[in-house]
């Protein structure tokens, strides 16, 4: 009785510190402002200067471009390759993304779940890729893979984007396999459920949104990989990042970099929508609160 | 004379890369080169008109090049990480800083002798023959361009540009924030700004940073003063993040003067990121300009594909081509555009070449280390 009371009590003091809703909406209106005017702006300032017409500049005092033009778009479509770059980046991705998993999985099982000798050391251990400058590992690995005979190879990519990307997947993993509550792993062991039946049916669900998470982490680092692709992969396999350097570089040209812009955005987009389905924001926190 | 001064100059290097190319007549190059069937290019810039050149080499010798646009410092490292394989990948390379020359001549890492083999080349001028950004290149690569660093204004805000050392001082004092150069780690119309301003406030002229290798400190001993000099006008000036940049605030009104490269005015004009109207010129207190140059690798694996590719892309019609989709003036002296907009007078008297790249090197770490960090 004494506790219900209480909590009576203490119920209108918690709503009298919850926000008006007046004052509510606004503030979300407002972040929702400041969100269009912080993704909004810098994309309509890429699609503007994407149509700068060359016989008319956009300079100072002109707000806006005094005309527009698909100058730009007809250069950068017909004279880069940008078409043969995204697929090479994608189906590389994808690969890697596939082949850091397999590679990961038992090895962030490990760490996550047996104990042995040495276990917190090789959890650094296997974050020294992604500490070390991105030119040195380039360097190093180009020369093994050049002994390999795996340079110029779409195998030689795979395998050094691998490395690079499997800290993120193995780091990922093994949070997520620690977060699996002992419990659950004994009652299906008392259920009778074997090594196969658990994992596909407990580990596995229970590890998608790490596994999603990781493999984000995966594809993204192969796709934005510059130097080892640059190093081991040129002249015979290029990808964004390298074909970006011609337009984005030394002398880059701000209209053809806004045509490049917008065209690398669409399968950000796409990939974006698909992580969404996957993944929700508690897991990727998570997955983040303890990398 | 210069042949001499050439032959002479070149006998310590090279030792004993393969010659038989280099004594190969022009018919036996090309069936050699299409005997190799291909070639990759390697540079860090000027993609218009190597693509450009790239399309009419396979279509004159059925040879398909690639052209790979990559940074200059990755370049540097690939061709280092390649060094010890008996084949590279890297055929032809585009060879900018003085730093990536000074990397490549020490290591030997150089095919050639190959200047003297090209048709051509007693139109360039003998200096960039011999040197590029003070780096000693003996041959070992032919001079492709000739562009400069500079200043552009807007005439509708600025009537009177400064010529003079003076007046550039001047200009900065009286219209604070209306000048812009780059921050020399990031590009080089900033380097030939702080290069200028070395050069200037010192007084005593460049030619003793010419030729050398590696850096000798008692020559950098005065360079305080410099820094000293840009640490107090720092606050009156506006220090970008690169070539462009420095155009982008022009064009938007930011600043009224900016120092940029020669080809980067003209593609901006161009494209319309520039007022068609916008001036280039070189100063009369000088600013420094050069060549880039071709080389070919040592261990490239289609070297005559790479000497034919060379030696096609510096001919006249080729070399006036360039200026048309870059904005770079060729190296030779005989391929001028009439629409030039920096005159040939104007370019012996104002243009000072880049000091050696053990210095240029020195002055953008100290630069950073003693304006930007402190």
């Amino acid at each position: 009785m004494a506790s219900a009371l209480s909590i009576e009590a203490a119920a209108p003091r918690r709503r009298s510190r919850q926000p008006r809703p007046s004052l509510a909406a606004f503030l979300s209106l407002l972040a929702f402002a400041l969100l269009v005017l912080w993704t909004g702006v810098p994309l309509a300032m890429a699609v503007l200067w994407s149509l700068v017409d060359p016989e008319n500049p956009w300079s100072f005092p002109a707000v806006l471009p005094p005309s527009l033009s698909l100058h730009s778009w007809r250069y950068v479509l017909g004279s880069t390759d940008i078409g043969s770059a995204v697929l090479t980046s994608f189906t590389l991705a994808a690969v890697v993304t596939l082949s850091s998993f397999l590679l990961g999985l038992p090895t962030a099982w490990a760490l996550a779940r047996r104990s042995f000798a040495g276990r917190e050391a090789v959890k650094v251990l296997v974050l020294l890729p992604i500490l070390m400058p991105g030119m040195v590992i380039a360097l190093f690995l180009g020369r093994i893979l050049g002994t390999l005979e795996l340079t110029q190879t779409f195998a030689g990519l795979v395998l050094g984007h691998t490395l690079l990307a499997m800290p993120f997947m193995i780091r990922i993993l093994t949070t997520t396999f620690e977060a699996i509550p002992g419990e659950i792993l004994d009652a299906a062991d008392n259920l009778g459920a074997g090594a196969v039946l658990k994992f596909g049916a407990v580990i596995l669900p229970l590890a998608v949104p790490g596994i999603a998470a990781g493999s984000i982490f995966a594809f993204i680092t192969s796709l934005e990989e510059f130097n080892l692709t640059y190093v081991v992969g040129t002249p015979t396999y290029q990808t964004i990042p390298t074909v970006l350097f011609g337009t984005l570089g030394y002398h880059f040209v701000r209209t053809n970099a806004a045509v490049i812009s917008l065209i690398l955005l669409a399968p950000s987009v796409v990939l974006l929508l698909i992580a969404e389905r996957w993944l929700k924001a508690e897991y990727l926190a998570s997955a983040f609160g303890r990398l | 004379m210069l042949s001499g001064v050439l032959v002479a100059a070149t006998a310590g290097i090279g030792g004993a890369a393969a010659q038989d190319l280099l004594t190969m007549d022009w018919p036996a190059i090309e069936a050699a080169a299409k005997a190799e069937g291909e070639l990759n290019v390697y540079a860090f810039a000027n993609e218009d008109w190597l693509n450009a050149m790239a399309e009419e080499f396979e279509g004159k010798y059925g040879i398909p090049v690639t052209i790979v646009i990559g940074d200059e410092d990755a370049n540097l490292q690939k061709a280092l990480a390649e060094k010890d394989r008996a084949e590279g990948t890297i055929d032809v390379y585009w060879l900018g800083g003085g730093h990536i020359i000074q990397n490549l001549i020490k290591g030997d890492m150089l095919y050639g002798p190959i200047a003297q083999k090209v048709p051509g080349t007693d139109k360039i001028k003998a200096d960039y023959l011999m040197f590029q950004e003070g780096v000693p290149i003996n041959g070992y690569a032919v001079p492709i361009n000739d562009d400069h660093t500079g200043l552009v204004y807007d005439p509708a805000r600025v009537a009177d540009p400064p010529q003079t050392w003076e007046e550039m001082v001047a200009f900065i004092n009286e219209n604070p924030q209306q000048f812009a150069f780059n921050d020399p780690s990031r590009g080089g119309s900033g380097q030939g700004f702080v290069q200028a301003a070395i050069v200037n406030i010192l007084g005593s002229g460049q030619d003793k940073y010419m030729g050398d290798l590696d850096l000798d400190a008692s020559k950098v001993a005065d360079w305080g003063a410099a820094w000293d000099w840009f640490n107090a006008i720092e606050g009156g000036v506006v220090i970008t993040g690169g070539n462009r940049d420095s155009l982008d605030r022009l064009n938007q009104g930011e600043v009224s003067l900016a120092a940029a490269w020669e080809g980067d005015t003209i593609v901006g004009r161009r494209e319309g990121t520039l007022p068609k109207g916008a001036v280039f010129y070189i100063p009369e207190f000088g600013m420094p300009g050069g060549a880039d140059s071709l080389g070919i690798l040592k261990n490239a694996p289609h070297k005559a594909a790479g000497l034919l590719f060379i030696a096609h892309v510096f001919q006249p019609e080729q070399q006036a081509r360039m200026y048309e989709l870059q904005g770079s003036l060729s190296a030779r002296l005989d391929v001028l555009p009439s629409d030039a907009q920096v005159g040939m007078e104007e370019i012996e008297q104002n243009s000072r070449l880049w000091i050696a790249g053990p210095y240029k090197s020195y002055f953008i770490d100290e630069f950073v280390k003693q304006v930007l960090q402190n």
